[in-house]
């Protein structure tokens, strides 16, 4: 069984996709936010593309070509049944592989040395591919300082955990905007924004919320974009945006 | 949309006359003349069809499309015993963009049939199964084409289940005009039911067959030849993939120390889309696993 992927989430990410319609239009936002290409020729490539299930065609639309990855082996055909026809209406290439971008991120990174790189919803899924939390931190460090020097950005999970009430667009918070502090030190605290405390509070959060270690990922001061996502009836996920611009 | 032949008189009285003439000689279906072909070399060193100054060893060699569930299924019968086929399968959306490969080894011939005998058709299938952790299946079976006429064959397939779970297919499919027109750039898809992966590419071929432009697909670089060949009526590919050891490719093997190659044929007809034509590849290794690339002019 895949864990962050498979028929199932295929299927209830086709079913859910009225219910995911606000927190779409959230990532849609933010997606138009991305670094601009300084190239006359604009790629794309989506490290754990999905199907895309939850980005808009016509960003996509914007590029000349889109490569994505995905270990899952219904990714690539269910991505190209959902986007494909756009692209070819657009003249943009499309370019469906499955196969671990993570583990080969250097290959990947050679192969599009210019195309601006998007972790859809894949780093903070880690935790559940590697032994340890530990590991799993240093694979998070290991793969943003190999960004260095690129344009890139994430969407990911920051927690997730049970809800008081049933989760629904109409009792989710809206996006809120922060900069990324800066990591503390180890005899401090962390601290957050207020305006990100009113989040967490709207998200009505219950019980211990699973932390998917994506809480440095980004460079301090990057612009980050925090996210609701009410992934089903009583279960949130509190997802994280954010772009990067060497 | 399938074009149909009866809207290219000249072609189709030339695949009835030979046709009509293997059934009052009264010999078998594949031994019409003793030569292999009816291509001549130009000047270019490509082929091109000899509009009859010989005579092809199979009568109803050439390219055909049919449907089946609704499903367009492209064919092509090879002078030299071999059938191609791709079938893009769309009741099942996810399969419908990476089309199945049908190879066939024909076993024996008449007049008005052909017989694939079993295990020598071989199915490399896009895998709906659930819980199937590999995005391809390849099976193998059997088969047998019969000409009702000589514009037209039914295709009967035994061991073999569609991806769509139908056993057993059998479905007709015409007679196409095939054109020699490769050199140019043909855009398109490629697709590897192995990894399922997809590539929407440009393919520009020069007048020798030789692929001109750079072209990968999931980190597999395509060194491609396509050979000028042909029927009595019909123009077609001898199609040559190689593909160098390459890191992240699924076509190079762990252990592999030498290239991977995969032959099979290219044909080109009219495009479903007006006003165009289109390149069908179909690209198989010794197992029947394969690639194929659908593109147009």
């Amino acid at each position: 069984m895949n864990p962050s992927g498979g028929l199932f989430w295929h299927w209830h990410a086709w079913r859910h996709q009225a219910q995911w319609s606000a927190t779409c239009a959230d990532i849609a936002q933010w997606l138009g936010q991305m670094p601009p290409s300084k190239d006359a020729h604009s790629e794309l490539v989506i490290v754990g593309a999905s199907a895309g299930w939850m980005m808009p065609s016509s960003w996509l639309q914007g590029f000349q070509t889109v490569t994505t990855f995905d270990l899952d082996r219904w990714a690539a055909p269910l991505f190209r049944m959902r986007h494909g026809a756009a692209l070819r209406a657009s003249n943009t290439a499309l370019q469906c592989n499955t196969a671990d971008a993570l583990t080969d991120l250097g290959a990947v990174l050679q192969a599009h040395p210019r195309a601006l790189v998007l972790f859809d919803n894949v780093l903070g899924q880690l935790r559940f591919h590697t032994p340890s939390v530990d590991e799993a931190c240093r694979r998070i460090e290991k793969i943003t300082a190999r960004m260095h020097g690129r344009r890139w950005g994430s969407v990911h999970d920051a927690f997730s955990g049970r809800t008081q009430r049933r989760a629904s667009t109409a009792s989710a918070p809206v996006m809120q905007r922060s900069l990324q502090p800066r990591a503390p030190a180890a005899s401090q605290a962390a601290t957050r924004p207020v305006e990100l405390g009113r989040f967490s509070r709207q998200l009505h959060a219950q019980g211990e919320w699973l932390d998917h270690l994506t809480d440095h990922l980004f460079p301090a001061g990057t612009p980050v974009h925090h996210i609701a996502w009410p992934y089903s009836p009583g279960y949130c996920h509190w997802l994280q945006a954010g772009w990067i611009n060497p | 949309m399938t074009p149909n032949a009866s809207r290219h008189p000249n072609l189709t009285t030339l695949r009835r006359r030979a046709a009509a003439s293997c059934l009052v000689a009264g010999t078998l279906l594949v031994s019409c003349g003793g030569q292999s072909s009816g291509t001549v070399n130009t000047t270019d060193g490509s082929q091109q069809n000899s509009g009859g100054g010989s005579t092809p060893s199979l009568a109803m060699a050439g390219a055909y499309q049919g449907s089946l569930y609704s499903s367009d299924f492209v064919s092509f019968l090879t002078p030299e015993l071999a059938w191609y086929a791709l079938y893009y399968l769309q009741t099942n959306p996810s399969a419908s963009i990476y089309p199945d490969i049908y190879r066939g080894a024909l076993s024996s011939t008449s007049s008005t049939s052909a017989t694939i005998a079993s295990p020598g058709l071989t199915a490399f299938q896009f895998s709906t199964h659930l819980v199937n952790a590999s995005p391809s299946h390849l099976s193998t079976g059997g088969g047998s084409i019969s000409g009702a006429s000589a514009t037209n064959y039914q295709v009967s397939l035994s061991g073999i289940t569609l991806t769509n779970n139908q056993a057993n297919p059998s479905f007709s499919s015409s007679a196409i005009t095939s054109y020699a027109a490769l050199p140019g750039s043909w855009t398109g898809t490629l697709t590897d039911n192995l990894s399922a992966a997809s590539a929407d590419l440009t393919l520009t071929f020069n007048s020798a067959g030789a692929l001109t432009n750079s072209a990968t697909y999931a980190f597999c670089p395509l060194n491609l030849t396509l050979t000028a060949a042909s029927t009595l009526t019909s123009p077609y590919y001898v199609a040559r993939l190689e593909i160098p050891v390459s890191t992240g490719c699924v076509r190079t093997p762990p252990s592999s120390i030498g290239p991977t190659v995969l032959t099979g044929i290219g044909f080109i007809h009219a495009s479903a889309v007006s006003g165009k034509k289109r390149l069908e590849l179909i690209l198989t290794d010794t197992s029947g696993s394969g690639i194929s690339f659908r593109g147009d002019q």
